[in-house]
This record gives structure tokens, sequence and C-alpha cells, in this order.
């Protein structure tokens, strides 16, 4: 598929706050609204409702049918849009698909959730993304199993804890930008406050890893061809490509997937993600190559998730992360602005809508509307999320 | 007041594996073979990854093998495992080829080393021994050899 013609006419977004923390579907009803203000679109003529799984805070299955009818959008197509978290990015494959194909003309995307309190989801999160015979039975935390992954990158390739230590400062140095961002307000810190972090599941530290936060966000999206969104916006964004691979369910899973047609790396290993697949197929499908990316909003949970995802994205070869996190590139005035909202880490993982806050933080970047630091002619945009155990990736590649 | 947070989440057993189980109470650590591939099946399968074959066979393992991977947990996931911290989860490379999941039982010594610092790394390559846990839900560690 070579040409995409399709664009996010606009978005809208909605964040909750200490003081007024919202309701995930007050929060999809703000977003949605944020949207109708800025597009004028009509109820009628959105044909397809796409989200991601059902809020964290909501739990009902059929979300997307659930904030339809809430709603009264009556779409031809609609689908929750679940690979894990990552099908949250996905959703602007499927809407692109369907927008290009001519199928339907407008499609609405919307993800919203609220992080609630962190004890609840510990266990509710490691009990649906651990094997239920296998693995949940001897108290596994989701850090505990991103662990597993951690401890083999680092011993692998020499990682040391100061390296995924300055992942954390960095997106730190942007989250402090952001009014929204959870961490944002414990302003900058240094490779020693990581380092003196409480251990969680080693080798992850307290400030290795996401928060669960910020009070919620909601995001929407309206895809529709390039021409019809010239129409509703001097501002499109262009959507120039995209890709995706879910490699496994449970991380046990990933250690028997001995073959694969794809780039993998050397099987079975849990240093090399699905990312890279989905990346090279997004570049192709853009007519570009990594080189040509000019930020990336990324989904990563963990510090040394970011740093396998830079060498998984092709902007440096695999252990050479550090490196790359060292030339300053990534940090506010470098020229690969890395997760400018503070990401995962820094701005939040608020549930499932952490996979909608980086194409939000994209499109407002590329439509130069940043919440935090605006970036100067970003150009090409990446923007990913993983879902599961390291298992789902989805990347989309969008422009103005 | 007890809550379902006091207690271990119990397996959630799927009939392909019941022969694993059924071994288990015999003091038998268990794997399925691929009869066309060759290939050793974890977790117990209907079909073979790699070839798709249906005809799997069990067979006893040694019990034995290497830490692959290890994580050190200081924070539980409820509050059963609270009294346990720290503890390690681990994924081992058994004799045969496979990967298993457990947990690794910690000396004395490298619980009171993983207070002070990260010790994950320095389980890698350490070799172990299946020790089967007989209680009404069975189950297995790992323990250093």
């Amino acid at each position: 598929m070579k040409g995409l013609d399709v664009a996010i006419a606009n978005y809208g977004d909605a964040y909750g706050t200490d003081d007024d923390p919202k309701h995930t579907t007050e929060l999809a009803v703000d977003a949605f609204l944020d949207l109708v203000r800025k597009t004028g679109i009509s109820r009628d003529l959105i044909g397809g409702v796409f989200t991601g799984r059902s809020p964290t805070m909501d739990l009902r299955p059929q979300w997307n049918n659930i904030i339809s009818s809430y709603l009264k959008i009556t779409p031809a197509y609609t689908s929750e849009v679940t690979s894990h978290g990552a099908g949250v990015n996905a959703t602007l494959a499927y809407a692109s698909a369907f927008v290009s194909a001519g199928i339907i003309d407008y499609a609405l995307i919307l993800v919203a959730d609220n992080p609630g309190s962190s004890a609840s989801h510990i266990k509710k999160t490691a009990g649906y993304d651990s094997d239920p015979e296998f693995e949940l039975p001897y108290g596994p935390t989701v850090p505990s199993i991103y662990a597993q992954g951690a401890t083999r990158y680092m011993h692998e390739y020499g990682v040391t804890e100061a390296d995924l230590a300055q992942v954390a400062v960095d997106h730190q140095a942007w989250a402090v930008h952001h009014p929204y961002s959870a961490k944002g307000p414990k302003g900058e810190i240094t490779i020693d406050t990581v380092l003196r972090s409480r251990m969680i599941a080693d080798p992850i530290r307290l400030w290795n890893s996401a928060i669960w936060g910020p009070q919620g966000t909601g995001g929407a999206l309206l895809v529709t061809s390039a021409e019809r969104a010239a129409d509703l916006t001097d501002k499109p964004v262009r959507i120039l490509g995209f890709g995706g691979m879910n490699t496994h369910e449970y991380a046990t899973d990933r250690m028997a997937l001995r073959s694969s047609p794809h780039d993998l790396g050397p099987l079975p290993n849990l240093t090399h993600t699905g990312a890279r697949h989905a990346s090279r197929r997004a570049y192709e499908m853009a007519g570009i190559t990594a080189s040509d990316v000019g930020m990336v909003q990324c989904g990563n949970n963990f510090t040394h998730m970011a740093m396998i995802f830079m060498e998984d994205f092709g902007f440096c070869e695999k252990g050479q992360a550090p490196a790359l996190v060292r030339s300053g590139r990534l940090r506010p005035g470098g020229d690969l602005p890395w997760n400018t909202n503070g990401g995962w880490l820094s701005f939040g993982q608020p549930g499932i809508s952490c996979g909608m806050d980086p194409i939000i933080e994209a499109v407002r970047q590329l439509r130069g509307e940043a919440l935090g630091l605006q970036v100067q002619h970003p150009g090409i945009a990446l923007t990913h999320a993983v879902g599961g155990m390291m298992a789902c990736h989805h990347v989309t590649l969008l422009s103005r | 007041m007890r809550s379902e947070d006091d207690s271990r989440v119990v397996a959630r057993y799927s009939p392909e594996a019941a022969p694993f189980w059924a071994g288990l109470r015999e003091g038998r650590f268990r794997h399925q073979r691929c009869h066309q591939c060759g290939e050793v099946v974890w977790h117990p399968r209907w079909l073979c990854p790699s070839c798709l074959s249906k005809d799997l066979g069990w067979e006893d393992g040694a019990g034995t093998g290497s830490i692959y991977s290890s994580s050190v947990l200081h924070r539980a996931p409820y509050a059963f495992w609270e009294p346990f911290l720290p503890y390690a989860l681990g994924i081992v490379q058994m004799t045969e080829g496979h990967y298993v999941f457990g947990q690794i039982t910690l000396t004395r010594a490298w619980a009171e080393r993983s207070k002070e610092e990260s010790i994950s790394l320095a389980l890698v390559g350490l070799d172990v021994a299946v020790r089967i846990i007989e209680a009404e839900h069975p189950y297995f560690v790992f323990d250093p050899v």
C-alpha cells in the first residue's frame, strides 16, 4: 500500500487534574466535544468509530459501542482495536485503511481512561498480563516481567544502571514543561536521583518505571481524506505510513518463538521487539528511512524499553542506545526530540489512553500547539505504543 | 478481615497441561516433545509450535537448568506475597533446551545483598534444580545447586 491520502483533520483532548480528577466517560465526552468544536463535524457523517480496548477504569467489553451509543453515533464499522495498549496506535491504521479504500469518509478515534489508584492495578494488570497457569501463581508484577528483558538487555550488551538512569533524566527534562505531566511537579532530576530510588523489580527502580497518571486523559481524532481534511482545518496532519507486529502474549511464550520470517534478532530473545518490523513497514509505506524521522513519541514504559526501541526503530545498532542517549539528541534542544510531553515515564500512563497521549502530543507538536516545550520544525513524527509484555507494537508516521 | 488478596492465586489449569500436573504429583518434572520434528514443547500445547504436528508425547525432564533471566521483587503484587519479599522470579533454560518461568530460591546471603544493590544480573547463568512443593495445588521452585 503506497501513497496513503489520509489525514488527521483535527484532535480533541481532555485532562483530569488532582483538583478535578475526571471520570473516564467524562474525559471521552470532553475530548469528543473539543474535536467537534474544532472541526464542526456532524455525527451523521462519522462512518467508523475505533477505540482501544476498554478503559482500565471501566472494563466493560465493547467499550467502542458503549461510547458510540452514549454519543448517539451510529457507525457502520466500529471496533475496539486490542493488541493490548498498542491497539490504540493501530486505530490509525484501521481508520486509514477504511478511509483510503473509500469505505467510509470519516472515522472517529476516541480513547479515554483514568489511572485510578495504583494499588488496585498492580494485581489486576499482572493478572491479565501473565500466563494464568505457569506465571501468575508465582506472584509476578508487570515490572518483574519487563525486568526479565531488562536483565537480558543489560547482560547481553553491557548496559549499566547509570545508562538507564539517563533515560529517566531526559524524560523528566521534557515533563517539567508540560502542565499535565504526572511527574513534572517533581522537577528535574539527576542520574543519582534514579540510582537512589527504591528498587521495584530488580534491576528496575521506581524512576526507571512509568507512573500511573496523570489524573486521566482523553483523546479524539478525526481521520479522513487529505482533501476533506483541508476543508476542516488549515493544519491537517498527514498519516504517512503505519506498521505493526504482535509477537506473543505471555513473556515465557516469547521464549518459545524459535523462528520468524521477520527480523526479531537471534531467536529466542527478550531484547528485540516487534517494533523493528512495525517501524520498517511504516518507513516503507511512507517511502522514508529512520534517518528521516525528526521526532519520536514512543510508548516506553521502562527506561530499558526506550533503549530497545531506539535500536528497533533503526536509530542505532543493537546495544548502542546508551551512546545515542548520551549524545543529547533526544533531550530538549536535540535534533531527535523523544517523548516531548515526558512520555509514559514522566507524563504518565493513565490506563489505556496512554496509547493516545503520544499521538495527541505528536499532532499538537506538528500543528505548533504543544502544551509543553514546542519543538521547532519537527518534520516527520514517529508515534508508537507497546502493549502486553513487550508483545504488541504499532507505529504510525505523521507529518504536516 | 481476610480478603482474596491474602491467598495465593491458584493456577488456571488447562486440559493440555494435565499430564504435567499429574507428573508433578509423582515427583516428575515433565515436558512434551514433538514426535515429528523432535522439538521440546513448553508450555504444554495441543500442537507443536514449530511444525504444527499434534503428535506430541510426554517425557521426564532432568529438572536442571541455568538461569536465563531474573528479577528480584521488592514490591509485591498483593498482600499474600508481602511476607516473602524480596523474592526472585526468573526464566530458566532447562537442560533439554526449553525455557520455564518460576520462582528462584534466594539464599539468605543473596536476599541480604539484594537489599543493597541490584543482583539480577549476577544471578544469570547460575545452575539451578527444580524442587517440587507438595500441596493441595502443587508447584515448583528453582534452587541454586
